[in-house]
């Protein structure tokens, strides 16, 4: 084997399982294994483009990317994601319930695969962020060159993505609690529940 | 800072993208509140949590599958000349581009019009590949009718519709199916490769659209009564025969193999 390869393969491997990992998010297990297959051949063809000590897991990942928006992408996608880059999502959302410390503790115990259903529910582009940054553990500026998007999308993406998934995982694991809270907002009636 | 700002920079600092002095004013702000204090260790540990159940090991025979792919991609990378000499001679010789891309073999056809010719040609060329690289897209299964269900289902789940035409009686058996993204014209396309149960022979077998290939040229001959096109490339037998709205496709290994499937010629 050549050295060539040799450092190619010390790069590449330890990072399969996290690039199977998100790949299995975005497509389904089969697609996501000729994805992570066809990254790792491009990856190798332009091994000798890869700049010697820049981030190589970020250069992967932006690989990865690529091939699955020009390929793997579902065909039918109907007009674009919507863009919520316009809204200002850093503003606090009255409606936005956060998890506290007892919520997570106790959803750690009811979660089950309700965290990979919610995060499957995500629109595409929104899922893609997410993944990059909770799987990934890329900064927004890598996300936003890995995507090849400004950062101010990547922070509008990422934040409506866990917006959509704390309600999921809200509705998943309390549903007594918002039937309940459902019940009450009706008791009090129209223009009751301020 | 009160607990509405605090919140509006909660992703913000749990992603680590505050600057020295936002960051400290979140900080004396947990410090002092221990509502948000709550809050902010629950969304870190709901990420914490959501991103340790999603990890996944990246199954070995991927791996394998990987490390495979590299070996037949290093011996294109280290001789490149070859490699482009090769791929001009067949690419000028028959109007077609074969490239040895990733494992699934990717025909490409750059003409508007193909011809059955330059199809033989590059089916011989995948053929020949196909041949050597033991089965490295192989479907698992357990043979006859339902490795054929198994195949049906895989090409069902990538979208193909695909023709699945077994020569058993014939004895050959499918051995494994494949799935090329960017097939002929752009299209899916699928290849189901069927190993001889006893000797070493290999029919390999796709569909493409009659309107993406002529139905001419080549030989005349008959398989079971019905008009095939026959073609010989290098050696081995390549069959085209209008099938519904199809061409199926069949590369056997020699004229013998082609005269044991029950291809007569004119």
């Amino acid at each position: 084997m050549s050295s060539v390869r040799r450092t190619f393969e010390e790069l590449a491997y330890p990072l399969l399982d996290v690039l199977y990992a998100t790949a299995a998010r975005m497509t389904d297990r089969s697609s996501a294994e000729d994805l992570v297959q066809e990254t790792m051949i491009k990856a190798w063809r332009n091994f000798d483009r890869f700049e010697q000590g820049t981030n190589f897991k970020a250069w992967m990942f932006r690989i990865m990317t690529n091939t699955y928006i020009s390929s793997y992408r579902k065909k039918a996608r109907g007009p674009m994601v919507y863009d919520f880059s316009e809204v200002d999502v850093a503003a606090p959302d009255a409606e936005m319930r956060y998890f506290s410390i007892e919520d997570t503790e106790l959803l750690k115990e009811k979660l089950g695969d309700e965290a990979k259903r919610a995060i499957e529910k995500l629109p595409e582009d929104f899922r893609l962020i997410f993944l990059l940054s909770t799987f990934g553990d890329f900064a927004y500026k890598e996300i936003a060159e890995i995507v090849g998007i400004p950062i101010g999308t990547v922070m509008s993406r990422l934040f409506r993505a866990r917006k959509i998934l704390r309600q999921e995982l809200a509705q998943a694991v309390r549903p007594f609690d918002s039937a309940a809270e459902r019940l009450r907002s009706r008791q009090a009636g129209p223009g009751g529940a301020a | 800072m009160n607990c509405t700002e605090a919140k509006r920079y909660l992703d913000l600092f749990l992603d680590g993208e505050l600057d020295v002095e936002q960051n400290l004013k979140v900080l004396e702000h947990l410090n002092l509140c221990t509502c948000c204090s709550k809050i902010f260790d629950g969304e870190k540990a709901l990420t914490a949590e959501i991103a340790r159940q999603g990890a996944e090991c990246c199954p070995e025979q991927l791996k394998q599958r990987c490390a495979m792919a590299l070996d037949h991609e290093g011996r294109v990378a280290w001789r490149p000349w070859a490699a482009a000499a090769a791929m001009l001679a067949i690419g000028v010789a028959i109007g077609w581009f074969i490239r040895p891309a990733s494992v699934p073999v990717i025909v490409q056809l750059p003409a508007p019009n193909g011809t059955a010719a330059s199809l033989a040609g590059s089916l011989v060329g995948i053929h020949n590949a196909n041949r050597t690289r033991a089965g490295a897209m192989a479907v698992s299964a357990t043979g006859g009718e339902a490795r054929k269900a198994e195949l049906a289902a895989f090409y069902k789940s990538k979208g193909v519709e695909a023709c699945l035409h077994c020569m058993e009686r014939r004895g050959y058996r499918f051995s494994s199916g494949e799935v090329w993204k960017d097939g002929v014209r752009g299209r899916m396309v699928c290849l189901t490769t069927q190993v001889s149960t006893d000797h070493d022979a290999v029919l390999t077998h796709t569909t493409v659209g009659a309107g993406d290939i002529s139905f001419t040229g080549g030989a005349e001959a008959t398989w079971d009564q019905r008009p095939v096109r026959v073609f010989t490339v290098d050696g081995r037998v390549v069959i085209l025969e209008q099938c519904g709205p199809h061409i199926c496709v069949f590369v056997a290994d020699s004229p013998a193999e082609a005269e044991k499937l029950g291809i007569a010629m004119k």
